[in-house]
């Protein structure tokens, strides 16, 4: 008979304020979830998205412009897009002369007609549109492009540091950049890309030329949602319309699960992706409904580390893992149970302690994208969850894990 | 609420380009089923599969099919679930 877990979550039904388990099937372990503000997915057709407010996101990969597998539930930090014109690119943006700006063209990501030409006259090569907003540290400017007769888009940004970046629009590379912390492009759809650079700096004027900056060029690309946030990586769109907007952060958590979590010993297991390798504390956990007694597991302050911890007063074990890349979908189980703890990762047994208590008896009764207490979020994209109430065998976390 | 399977026919035939017949359903020891769920908002229609293997606990089946109720009788959404019943197989078969 096969082993049957307790909890069993697999992103495909929700609704605001709402994520349901497979196991159990009385809903017991249905996810409280929250975002007090709406967002932006890509859906089943590839399309980019608005999700209202505390619906939870599946968000589906795109291989080649394609949806392709499964979704996973997008949970993300929250961030606020400082441009106050996302994609009204003929308001708050300033357009030279020898620029010309058409919108309504071609089918955009989004499914409509929100698509703006932006097209040179190329008697300069700093010919840009651009728009003002004061930021200060790490943050992260990005817009979707294509392209048109011409082949490059560049971001820019200046006052404190001038930071440049030109990317290929034909070859999907990075064409080059200074003063940058990082650039990223990836491919879309269609020939859609986003481009992204971010920077350390306090700046206070961003560009977007329809060109390699400082190279005149006669013609045109498409471009859309732009985007200016805190942070060292691009979030998911956020739409402003004459004003910066904030995407809260998204939370999920149950309580109440003392009958369906044992607290003296078992198995969690997660498959997920980390969005971004920034060192930062994601936690997914079993718990008390606080800290003090917790089964979890997650990314830590170490590049690609994946770890796993069993703490009920003091660290019973704390077992880790370095991944090749964890913005890569990993299979990760761990297991607890007195003087037998041990993290599996994609099929292979990566860690064990074999010293260590659990907890007593309905200790445990909370599962939560966090750290036990609502902080250390799982920010992550999550594919499937679940708990098992006894420490599953070798061959049985083989087979669980393995990708 | 009425709830019932009424085909098991649902992911047909495929074939190749020669016209022959090379698999039925696409995944070994896998039964596919379609469902029809009949909940306050109406009438929902679910593709759906299940292991077949004789060491297969048939309530993991019956797990999804009152998983596909219970949302849609709450006034929930359900999505892929070609990817649901994957992921559940995957759980029976381990």
């Amino acid at each position: 008979m096969a082993t049957i877990p307790s909890i069993a979550f697999i992103p495909s039904g929700y609704k605001a304020g709402k994520l349901y388990s497979v196991l159990p099937t009385n809903g017991t372990a249905d996810f409280d979830f929250s975002r007090n503000t709406t967002a932006t997915r890509t859906n089943k057709d590839g399309l980019i998205e608005a999700v209202t407010v505390n619906t939870p996101r599946l968000d589906y990969p795109l291989i080649n412009g394609v949806v392709n597998g499964c979704p996973s539930l997008l949970l993300e930090p929250q961030s606020t897009n400082n441009l106050v014109q996302s994609n009204q690119f003929n308001t708050s943006w300033g357009v030279p002369n020898g620029l010309t700006l058409n919108g309504n063209q071609l089918s955009s990501l989004s499914g409509g007609l929100d698509v703006w030409k932006l097209e040179s006259d190329g008697t300069s090569g700093f010919l840009a549109i651009n728009q003002s907003a004061s930021v200060t540290g790490t943050n992260t400017f990005s817009i979707y492009a294509k392209a048109g007769t011409n082949r490059y888009v560049s971001l820019r940004g200046l006052s404190g540091l001038d930071v440049r970046a030109q990317f290929d629009l034909i070859n999907g590379e990075v064409y080059g950049s200074s003063n940058a912390v990082s650039t990223k492009i990836n491919h879309i759809k269609d020939g859609w890309y986003r481009c992204t650079v971010t920077f350390d700096a306090s700046n206070s004027l961003f560009y977007i030329y329809p060109m390699i900056q400082g190279v005149a060029d006669a013609g045109s690309i498409y471009i859309q949602y732009s985007q200016l946030e805190a942070g060292s990586y691009a979030t998911s769109y956020i739409p402003t319309e004459g004003s910066t907007t904030t995407r809260l952060k998204d939370e999920g958590s149950k309580t109440g699960l003392s009958a369906d979590i044992n607290s003296v010993e078992g198995t969690l297991f997660v498959e997920m992706s980390a969005l971004v390798d920034d060192l930062s504390e994601r936690r997914l956990s079993l718990s008390d409904s606080t800290s003090s007694n917790v089964v979890r597991v997650g990314y830590t302050n170490i590049s690609n580390r994946i770890i796993a911890v069993v703490f009920n007063g003091s660290n019973q074990a704390v077992m880790t893992y370095t991944s090749s890349d964890i913005t890569v979908k990993s299979k990760i189980a761990v297991k607890y149970k007195e003087n037998d703890f041990a993290l599996w990762v994609d099929g292979v047994e990566r860690a064990i302690d074999s010293i260590g208590t659990t907890f007593s008896e309905n200790t445990l009764n909370r599962i939560g994208f966090d750290g036990g207490s609502g902080v250390s979020n799982s920010f992550n994209k999550t594919n499937q969850l679940q708990v098992f109430k006894t420490a599953l065998t070798d061959a049985e976390l083989a087979v669980l894990t393995t990708i | 609420m009425a709830n019932e399977i009424y085909s098991n026919t649902w992911w047909g035939d495929a074939y190749n380009t020669a016209g022959t017949l090379v698999q039925n359903p696409p995944l070994p020891n896998i039964e596919a089923y379609k469902l029809r769920v009949i909940g306050d908002g109406g009438i929902y229609e679910v593709n759906t599969c299940m292991a077949n293997l004789a060491s297969i606990n048939p309530l993991l089946f019956d797990s999804q099919f009152i998983y596909v109720d219970r949302v849609v009788s709450d006034g929930g959404v359900i999505e892929n679930t070609y990817c649901l019943a994957l992921n559940i197989n995957e759980i029976a078969n381990l």
